[in-house]
């Protein structure tokens, strides 16, 4: 049999952060006294604010800036075609944090410097009690559900890591979101081998 | 027993207490509850009005007929007139079956996070009634889930009191299907799955889907009458969509979860392959039924933006649907 043997090679991973924050039109995380503004979903849910943390997000090897929720402002992005600057750079993976109101599995625009783009797929489980049906990492759980006149000690929430694979040979510049109003996405990392 | 996460193994959120409750009955009594919910896939749009309940099934009360397929299962509302009847009806089908499925208003369950907050339309399971204490044993599997008892009064009350018409829950508000309940009886034993079992079941679930007035036809046609429905109908028309995909989802969810375990059981990636594209219809309904949901909502809800939208991801679900029909026929259809 021939073929190479096995080496070890060592890289350095670059993660950078996307800014949405031009896009944030949704509130998903609230506080005992923003209970009624929650709108991650038509019943009005939303996820206790500690549920993400403010200074750094890490969920594995993936890095993400922190939430800004205040539960008043918007605090995610609910999917509605958008189209997102991505930092110019060379990437393997577009790390997302997301979560939707029923699981789906939509189809995202990866677009890159050279003017192609490159259709993608996007799967993100329940926000509500589920297993990670797409082979997510859970990246947030709450340990409480809001909603708008109470706080459920026993229902938890959650918040999924997923990737968008770069499968061009050059730089990425931007991402077209899915048209979907269950989809929200928190935050998003452009990860890079240098 | 409350749990924070799902308790049952073969759980799926896109599942209702309708699908749920069902499978765990069934499972009560030995049999694999996903070969039972899942084994079959159909889609038919209503023919009567579409209830506002979280377990409505277009098939109403031939449930029966399009749900549970190729398994000796019998499937019965039975809607007693007075409490003392709903009551002793319950009692006396425990002698027989292992649990008796009720439909309750949340907002008198104090283990549902909607207690004395909102009124939804749900389904439980009574397992057990003890006539000293006059307690039932209950199963609730649906999040936050909960195993235990009920005092006869509150169930009583959860059962008669039922009348959703709570502005807060505008999806379920306006059903009143007081004492009813659900008759899930096993007529026979769960057929084995075999290789030519599962084979059979695939090609009979195509030809049915290929149907007029079946699976992606029936969608077609629904979409097309879609925007006269909204024309006539408002938002209830938009409603009716998030109530009428539910079950849809969900059998298409435990299809696919049927073929996942099949491919696995017998080695077939073919399987695994249909599972997936089975699945991408399930999740399909997603933005179709979420964006009907939340056009509903708006202030405005039938503004032409609102409605295009809806009817785009219908479309699109639409899209997916027929090529996993391509997908499947292409690999299961030619065979006998």
């Amino acid at each position: 049999m021939t073929g190479f043997s096995a080496t070890q090679v060592v890289h350095t991973h670059a993660m950078v952060p996307v800014d949405l924050s031009q896009h944030l039109n949704n509130i998903a995380l609230t506080d005992f006294e923003t209970l009624s503004n929650g709108r991650l979903n038509v019943w009005s849910n939303s996820l206790p604010m500690e549920t993400l943390r403010a200074d750094h997000i890490q969920v594995g090897r993936v890095g993400f800036a922190g939430s800004k929720a205040t539960g008043t402002e918007p605090d995610n992005i609910r999917c509605a075609g958008q189209y997102v600057d991505l930092p110019e750079m060379n990437a393997d993976w577009i790390h997302i944090l997301a979560t939707s109101e029923r699981r789906c599995e939509e189809e995202v625009g990866v677009h890159y410097t050279s003017g192609a783009v490159a259709g993608e797929w996007i799967r993100v489980s329940d926000f509500l009690p589920a297993r990670a049906h797409f082979g997510e990492m859970a990246a947030a759980r709450s340990f409480a559900m809001h909603y708008p006149h109470h706080r459920q000690e026993d229902l938890r929430g959650q918040v999924w890591c997923v990737r968008v694979p770069v499968t061009r040979w050059e730089a990425v510049r931007g991402l077209r979101l899915p048209d979907n109003p269950a989809l929200h996405i928190f935050a998003a990392s452009v990860e890079g081998v240098l | 027993m409350t749990s924070v996460d799902p308790v049952l193994p073969w759980y799926d959120d896109l599942a209702s207490c309708l699908q749920i409750d069902i499978g765990h009955v069934l499972e009560l009594q030995g049999w694999d509850p996903v070969q039972v919910l899942g084994a079959g896939w159909r889609f038919r749009t209503p023919q009567g009005p579409v209830e506002p309940v979280e377990y409505f099934h277009p098939a109403g009360e031939r449930l029966q007929e399009e749900f549970c397929l190729y398994h000796p299962v019998r499937l019965t509302w039975h809607e007693p007139r007075d409490p003392r009847t709903a009551h002793d009806d319950v009692i006396d089908a425990l002698t027989r079956v292992r649990g008796v499925i009720v439909a309750v208003n949340n907002f008198h369950l104090p283990f549902r996070p909607a207690y004395h907050d909102v009124h939804a339309a749900h389904l439980i399971i009574v397992t057990g009634w003890d006539e000293r204490r006059e307690l039932y044993r209950v199963i609730d599997p649906m999040p936050p889930a909960y195993s235990g008892t009920l005092p006869r009064s509150v169930l009583e009350k959860a059962r008669r009191d039922i009348s959703v018409d709570h502005k807060s829950d505008p999806f379920f508000a306006g059903s009143r299907p007081a004492w009813r309940w659900l008759e899930v009886v096993a007529t026979g034993p769960q057929p084995r799955a075999d290789m030519a079992w599962v084979d059979k079941v695939m090609s009979t679930n195509i030809a049915a889907l290929n149907r007029p007035d079946q699976g992606p036809h029936a969608l077609a046609t629904y979409l097309f009458e879609l925007p006269r429905r909204i024309e006539r109908h408002g938002s209830r028309a938009l409603r009716e969509i998030y109530v009428l995909g539910w079950p849809a989802q969900a059998e298409a969810a435990f299809h696919s979860a049927f073929l996942y375990r099949m491919a696995t059981r017998f080695e077939r990636p073919d399987l695994a392959d249909a599972a997936s594209s089975v699945g991408r219809v399930a999740h399909a309904w997603t933005g179709f039924r979420i964006a009907a949901a939340h056009a509903a909502a708006e202030d405005e809800p039938t503004s032409a933006s609102a409605t295009a939208r809806v009817e785009d991801l219908g479309k699109r679900l639409l899209m997916t649907w027929e090529q996993c029909m391509h997908r499947l026929r292409g690999s299961f259809g030619r065979k006998p």
